[in-house]
């Protein structure tokens, strides 16, 4: 089956609430979004951040703004003020997440189908 | 101030995202933003921690650069009519107040108005209930002795009244940051409490723009996706409010950066939990009503955000000293340079171990260029250079400055390849001061503002 990485498909932005990270990822191409809440799910999503996160992890969906938002528990070493990692503020999980792939024979419209991709 | 007789649209910039953001950037706004509000988030964990370390040694516990801040916009904002509205009282308010006077005196600036709040310093208050702490569900007072400070998340009421009372300059101890980009619409607009989904889309527009450059091209550029011109000259954003809700977000022509609807949706996603409960002093928000449209080059509109009637308790946070992180830092070279580092990394984790004591759970080994972010699945053999970054946990400084010293110690006793830096490459050594939260009643905190005039 043909593999899709998240970056080909979505933007993303995450942040930290003590030893709970935020990962939000957007579609750039709102008619991704189906395809993004039957294909990237918490389960998945967590077990990309398997090493780094212990969970538990959920998904809320923003159908609005063809995006939805994880929230990992126990994901941050602890949080950034006692953290021994390095990116205790989870800033730089964003584009670990981008870099998650997706088996599926469904194929995603993409990037390159978006209004930013269509000017590049 | 001009009482408003015809409610029209405000224009509000966000000077700072964080105690020690882009001055020049807050000053182009000043002189050249046509602003009816400045409004500068001074505070982070970060900040109020630092706070409590200056405090310990006499210094002042306000916003270590509020007389930056002011220096950089005061003179443009009396031409311009312009309000200032900043969150960095910290533990110091009256000391923030009087840097204020002085640095209107020293500007030349007469009978300008600086109202600063009091009250959100909850650490009496906290001893007398002693309630439950959200993240350990034990008391406060099982956190000990070493509780350094409590601080409150104020409200919009405090900047509202201060407004009302004619302030040039509203300066508060922790007012949350969407809500200082709230209360110059309540008071401009006469909106109130009941008006619940003008006062969500108040929060998220703030919430939008309060991390600053983060909506206008900041941490937005990612190569052959996302690019962001001029990013050493990052305009910072405006907000266009009318009275019904509805808000622009947009920055100066001619500055650096971006905003389109991907840069406002990042944002809007930034640091939130359930979208559909956003709790915030004044109201909760549902961002999953929200619409987000590009409008033209830099210009985006946020509207539709819907609210509910707020939960009745603020939010107060903790700071705790948690003893100390010690870290030590080399680069390794050549062939096998990641076998190198495991080696020293080895020999560090023994002297910590041997020497000291000091438990596996309690240290950790990055290797920079590798996996430290994440196992990428990158082969550590194939790497020509990379950095051992050793950290653990300690009680106190003295014991953690020998982690840097062992791992200073590497180029002379540690494997082959090993650069030797400068002090500054190599580590060094950080208090830990964790924040806890706790809620109180609204009717427990009582803020006060006080007033001064240049």
């Amino acid at each position: 089956m043909p593999k899709y990485k998240l970056r080909d498909i979505c933007h993303a932005r995450s942040g930290d609430k003590g030893d709970t990270v935020n990962l939000g990822l957007a579609c750039y191409n709102a008619a991704d979004y189906d395809w993004v809440v039957r294909h990237v799910t918490a389960e998945r999503v967590l077990e990309h951040f398997s090493r780094l996160a212990r969970g538990p992890a959920v998904r809320y969906e923003l159908a609005n703004l063809a995006s939805v938002n994880f929230l990992i528990e126990h994901a941050l070493d602890g949080g950034v003020t006692k953290a021994l990692a390095i990116d205790g503020h989870g800033k730089g999980y964003s584009n670990i997440l981008l870099e998650m792939e997706i088996e599926t024979d469904e194929a995603p419209l993409g990037y390159a189908s978006s209004s930013e991709g269509a000017q590049a | 101030m001009n009482v408003q007789t015809t409610p029209r649209t405000l224009r509000l910039g966000a000077g700072s995202a964080h105690e020690g953001d882009d001055l020049d950037a807050a000053r182009l706004l000043a002189e050249k933003g046509n602003l009816d509000y400045i409004i500068f988030d001074c505070t982070s964990e970060k900040a109020i921690s630092q706070a409590l370390q200056r405090q310990r040694s006499g210094l002042p516990a306000h916003d270590a650069h509020l007389a930056a801040k002011l220096y950089a916009v005061l003179e443009a904002c009396t031409k311009n009519g312009t309000k200032v509205i900043m969150n960095g009282g910290g533990f110091d308010p009256q000391g923030a107040g009087e840097t204020a006077i002085e640095v209107c005196r020293e500007l030349g600036l007469k009978g300008v108005k600086v109202a600063y709040a009091t009250g959100g310093n909850v650490s009496d208050t906290l001893q007398r209930l002693d309630p439950v702490v959200l993240e350990t569900g034990r008391p406060v007072s099982a956190l000990g002795n070493e509780v350094l400070g409590a601080l409150a998340y104020g409200g919009s009421e405090s900047i509202v009244e201060a407004l009302a009372g004619g302030a040039d300059i509203v300066i508060t101890e922790r007012a949350g940051d969407s809500e200082q980009f709230l209360a110059p619409m309540m008071h401009e607009f006469g909106w109130t409490g009941a008006d619940h989904d003008k006062i969500a889309n108040g929060l998220c527009v703030g919430h939008i723009v309060e991390c600053g450059a983060q909506v206008s091209g900041g941490y937005f550029h990612d190569p052959g996706r996302k690019e962001v011109p001029d990013m050493h000259r990052l305009g910072f954003p405006i907000v266009e409010m009318d009275p019904d809700g509805t808000a622009v977000v947009t920055k100066l022509e001619g500055t650096g950066g971006v905003i389109n609807e991907a840069t406002c949706k990042e944002q809007l996603l930034y640091e939130i939990g359930d979208p559909k409960n956003y709790v915030h002093a004044p109201a909760i928000v549902d961002f999953t009503t929200t619409q987000i449209r590009g409008l033209g080059p830099d210009r985006v509109e946020v509207k539709a955000t819907t609210g509910r009637a707020r939960s009745g308790e603020a939010r107060v946070g903790i700071a705790v000293r948690e003893g100390f992180v010690g870290m030590g830092r080399i680069i390794y070279g050549g062939t096998g340079a990641y076998g190198k580092a495991q080696k020293a990394a080895e020999m560090v984790r023994l002297q910590l171990k041997e020497r000291m004591g000091v438990a596996d759970e309690d240290m950790r080994f990055d290797y920079i260029g590798v996996n430290a972010l994440f196992d990428w699945g990158t082969d550590p053999d194939s790497v020509m250079e990379l950095e051992l970054r050793c950290a653990a946990r300690f009680k106190t400084r003295k014991e953690a400055l020998r982690l840097v010293a062992f791992t200073s110690q590497l180029p002379c006793n540690g494997p082959a390849g090993g650069a030797w830096g400068r002090p500054i490459d190599q580590g060094g050594v950080e208090e830990i001061i964790t924040f806890y939260s706790t809620r109180l009643p609204h009717d427990e905190i009582n803020y006060e503002i006080h007033e001064l005039v240049s």
